[in-house]
């Protein structure tokens, strides 16, 4: 698992790292260059803005220039100014109308046109376009521009700043010239009064400005003019700033909204109204963060200021940053799966072995490691495997030896044990009690008696093995006199041992003095007269309340007599296998000599006769031939050697085997084989030929009684973990009451030996002991439909003995 | 050895009866016989005149089947002299001991007849 993580994070960060730095590089690059598109845009705009003020500024300057030359203004203004008083002069009269009619194309083309005043040198107005405002002082009417429109309006075309109206808000600016009269005589001053109209529809042109952009008009002015109306010139000085067109965000700007140079908000504005040029970020009137480009106008002392909220600006910027998020993530996960699937590939393999190596550790080690993967884990599964099997193979000689030790040493231990506990309780309780004198004397009583009186030999050695006691059963077993081996050293060729190998005793003194513990084992020791005899020895510690050994007791049967008997059973088999085979050979032989005519022509009678010795003489030799394997598999010293074997072809083997006794009995044979491959599996084919052999003759045997053809079906089918061969009759069946015997040793139920009278009832037997000897199981269903015997078979295959007989 | 005539069987085989219906056998099928009822006795006969095949008993006075084998092996090896084991001792380890000393084939006489021992020479000397 952890090498799992680490593969993945390895590979994420290998990953991540180049995408994460693209992706930042990309947004920053996008960003910057976005901006910079804005900013040249936005200087594009306001010098576009600036162009285009002026030009307005500069037509008017232009009409002007034209409209104080015309022949009309020259003719009736001189006029109109000389004849002032004299109202209802004709002359006067006519020359107004014909003003008003001449200079009316005028005021209808231009509809910023409010008025036109005409002013003579004492600085009164003479005429004006509505009338009611003649015969006053222009100073009057105008008390902030008047003087400076009259004074500068003599000298040639002058245009004032923009004002606003205290009566009724509105916003105008005053342009002025001198009049001349035919004789070049300076006549006056004539004054439009315009309204900026078309300047602020222009100025609200937010074409390329998007939907926050602004464009602002400003002029310097002082902070003590503020608010009051007409007043507010331009100022070089002024520490003002003061907003002369409505806005986006505040239409009520114009004349109304103002701010000090040196606030911090509207930067540019103020850069602008100073005479400074330039772009860039800044906040805003509003204190909003914008993109700004500022322009100064010279010529009417005005600041220009082009701005859109950074906001809208760096909107696609959002987009983009958002798709790049998206992006990552998509990649992200993408590498990771792909990182995740990759790491699986190497960790599987591994994580195959480590559970490989988990279950030989649980002692199963027939388990096989599968890998494929081609690179060096698969060559890292095989290592392992070959591991596992010679481990396998080291293990089941350790197996086998302590199998049968313990086995042994087991079974005649126990009852000595037994014994052996009672005497060392009453060591013990010596030991506890030394100080009480009389206890001790009569344990030792007890004690005595107890030991002297057992049937097997007791010595008492000190830690050097010198003996200390020794009960009356040594001079029975020994020959020795107890007498005589008392102070010797126990277990020496003097007395009665050294005919078993110092390796034994080695390891004898280490369990019973280093380990403390109690040893068994078998040994050969021999008589005073010489002669040897096997025993279990059984040898224990006696421990003191530290724990420190104070004496060994020592616990010998003789167990000659059992080997010999062992032995003798063992010899018996053997024997019998040949003195009752051997009579039965000549039989058999003798038999099918003269049956086949070899000594002369036989009749019919002498034929059948001879046909029924052949018959039970077989059937004899079957009984022994059974007896014989029946006593090897009892013995449990039967050799089982494990080849792998395809079961396909055993079958098959046998089935072409059983033909002529199936023929015989008008019996079908059908071999139905697994559906999926099955693999070679790992079982002893002498021994499981002999199971299949069995039930197959058995149901060929007892399939249907009396004529009719009949089927038996042997099936062959995978189940993991096992491998299930079946064979199935139609035959009599099992009756219920003796369903429970059928594996039992010479069972043989009642209709099966009405109807087939050569079993030896030991074939089932058998079969259960190979199969469950094998690994497997076996089992029946019978109905009088017939009977299906099922045995399984480990896919592991079998374990291996090493056994000391095989079946024959 | 390719004329069936002049196939030499020797028949290592203590029983006389055995011997006898052996001995029948081969002759039937028209092939010399040469008996002896030991070891020893087959050792010499071997020594003599060289068989074709040979049918042996494990268990025989004067010299038993295992140690005449192994002599027999130190003259002639498993292709010159076949070597058939024929006795009622089944015993694992005599089976795996004849095989590992050089026999050819290891059958239980009780469980084969003469017909099927005559087959399996006959499958040998092929």
């Amino acid at each position: 698992m952890h090498l799992q993580k680490k593969l993945i994070i390895t590979y994420l960060i290998v990953a991540i790292i180049p995408l994460m730095a693209v992706a930042l590089l990309s947004y920053t690059n996008f960003r910057e260059s976005l901006l910079t598109v804005q900013q040249i845009s936005l200087e594009n705009i306001a010098d576009l803005k600036v162009k285009m003020i002026n030009d307005y500024f500069g037509f008017w300057r232009k009409e002007m220039t034209a409209t104080k030359d015309r022949l009309i203004v020259r003719d009736s203004l001189p006029t109109i100014s000389r004849l002032n008083k004299e109202p209802s002069n004709p002359e006067y009269k006519q020359a107004r109308d014909l003003f008003e009619s001449q200079m009316g194309d005028l005021i209808q083309e231009n509809k910023e046109i409010d008025n036109i005043y005409f002013v003579n040198l004492d600085g009164f107005i003479v005429y004006a376009t509505h009338s009611e405002l003649e015969q006053q002082s222009i100073n009057r009417l105008f008390p902030v521009y008047g003087a400076k429109v009259m004074e500068n309006g003599m000298a040639g075309v002058y245009l004032s700043d923009l004002y606003k109206h205290n009566s009724n808000e509105t916003i105008d600016f005053l342009v002025s010239a001198p009049v001349y009269d035919f004789n070049n005589v300076f006549s006056g001053v004539i004054i439009l009064e315009l309204n900026p109209t078309k300047l602020y529809q222009s100025l609200v042109e937010y074409g390329g400005l998007g939907d926050t952009g602004e464009v602002l008009l400003a002029k310097r002015v002082s902070e003590d003019s503020k608010g009051v109306s007409q007043s507010q010139f331009y100022d070089a000085n002024g520490n003002s700033v003061l907003f002369l067109n409505p806005l986006r965000f505040d239409p009520q700007a114009a004349f109304k909204r103002t701010l000090n140079i040196g606030d911090v908000n509207g930067k540019s504005v103020q850069d602008a109204v100073q005479g400074i040029n330039g772009s860039g970020f800044n906040t805003d009137y509003r204190g909003v963060l914008v993109l700004s480009a500022w322009r100064y106008l010279p010529e009417n002392n005005l600041g220009l200021v082009v701005k859109v909220d950074l906001t809208e600006l760096l909107l696609p910027v959002k987009n983009v940053s958002e798709a790049i998020i998206v992006f990552s993530l998509v990649s992200f996960l993408v590498i990771f799966f792909i990182s995740w699937l990759f790491s699986k590939t190497i960790i599987n393999p591994i994580k195959d072995l480590h559970k490989a190596s988990e279950i030989i550790a649980t002692g199963n080690l027939d388990y096989q490691v599968n890998i494929e993967t081609g690179d060096e884990i698969e060559q890292l599964g095989h290592a392992f495997n070959d591991m596992a099997l010679a481990l396998k193979k080291s293990r089941i000689g350790v197996d086998k030896k302590i199998e049968e030790q313990t086995k042994q040493i087991k079974d005649r231990a126990k009852s000595m044990e037994e014994q052996q506990i009672a005497i060392l309780n009453i060591l013990e309780d010596v030991e506890k009690e030394k100080d009480k004198v009389e206890i001790i004397a009569n344990d030792l009583k007890k004690f005595e008696l107890a030991v002297n009186n057992a049937s097997d030999q007791i010595v008492i050695t000190d830690t050097d093995g010198i003996i200390l006691y020794a009960n009356s059963a040594l001079e029975r077993i020994t020959g020795f006199k107890v007498k005589e081996v008392l102070g010797k050293k126990v277990g020496t060729k003097e007395l009665w041992g050294g005919k078993t190998n110092s390796e034994f005793y080695q390891k004898m003194w280490k369990t019973i003095k280093i380990n403390k513990k109690t040893f068994s084992g078998e040994l050969i020791n021999h008589r005073k007269d010489g002669t040897n005899y096997n025993v279990l020895a059984s040898i224990s510690p006696v421990l003191d309340k530290k724990n420190k050994v104070i004496y060994f007791v020592g616990i010998e049967r003789d167990i000659t007599r059992e080997k010999e008997i062992d032995k003798m059973k063992t010899e018996f088999v053997s024997v019998a296998s040949h003195q009752l085979r051997t009579p039965l050979t000549a039989i058999k032989w003798y038999v099918e000599e003269i049956y086949n005519g070899e000594l002369g022509k036989l009749n019919k009678d002498q034929k059948d006769y001879l046909k029924q010795i052949l018959e039970s003489n077989e059937r004899m030799i079957r009984l022994v031939n059974d007896l014989l394997n029946v006593s090897r598999l009892e013995s449990g010293r039967v050799t089982i050697e494990p080849t792998p074997t395809d079961l396909i072809g055993l079958i098959n083997s046998i089935i072409s085997e059983c033909v002529v006794l199936a023929k015989a009995r008008n019996c079908e044979l059908k071999f139905i084989k697994p559906k999926t491959k099955l693999p070679e599996i790992n079982i002893d084919p002498s021994l499981i030929r002999q199971v299949v052999n069995n039930l197959m003759s058995n149901a060929i045997k007892y399939s249907k009684v009396g004529g009719g053809k009949s089927l038996v079906i042997v099936e062959l089918s995978k189940k993991p973990p096992n491998v299930i061969i079946s064979v199935k009759d139609e035959g009599i069946g099992i009756a219920k009451e003796h369903q429970h015997r059928v594996f039992d040793k010479f069972f043989r139920a009642d209709n099966a030996i009405k109807s087939e009278t050569e079993g030896t009832g030991l074939g089932l037997y058998i079969a259960k002991m190979i199969v469950e000897d094998s690994g497997g199981k076996i089992w029946f269903k019978s109905n009088d439909q017939g009977t299906t015997f099922t045995f399984s078979l480990p896919l592991a295959g079998s374990k291996e003995r090493k056994g000391e007989k095989s079946l024959a | 050895m390719s004329r069936k005539k002049s196939y030499k069987i020797l028949v290592a085989e203590d029983e006389p009866a055995l011997q006898q219906s052996l001995g029948d056998k081969i002759k039937r099928e028209g092939w010399q016989y040469i008996p002896a009822l030991n070891g020893k006795e087959g050792l010499a006969k071997i020594n003599k005149v060289k068989p074709d095949l040979v049918l042996l008993d494990l268990r025989m006075p004067e010299m038993g089947g295992l140690e005449m084998l192994q002599e027999v092996r130190k003259i002639y090896n498993k292709k010159e002299l076949p070597v058939i084991i024929l006795t009622n001792y089944s015993e694992g380890e005599n089976i795996s001991q004849s095989l590992e000393l050089g026999a050819d084939v290891f059958l239980v006489k009780a469980n084969y007849s003469l017909e099927e021992i005559g087959e399996k020479i006959k499958e040998i000397l092929k």
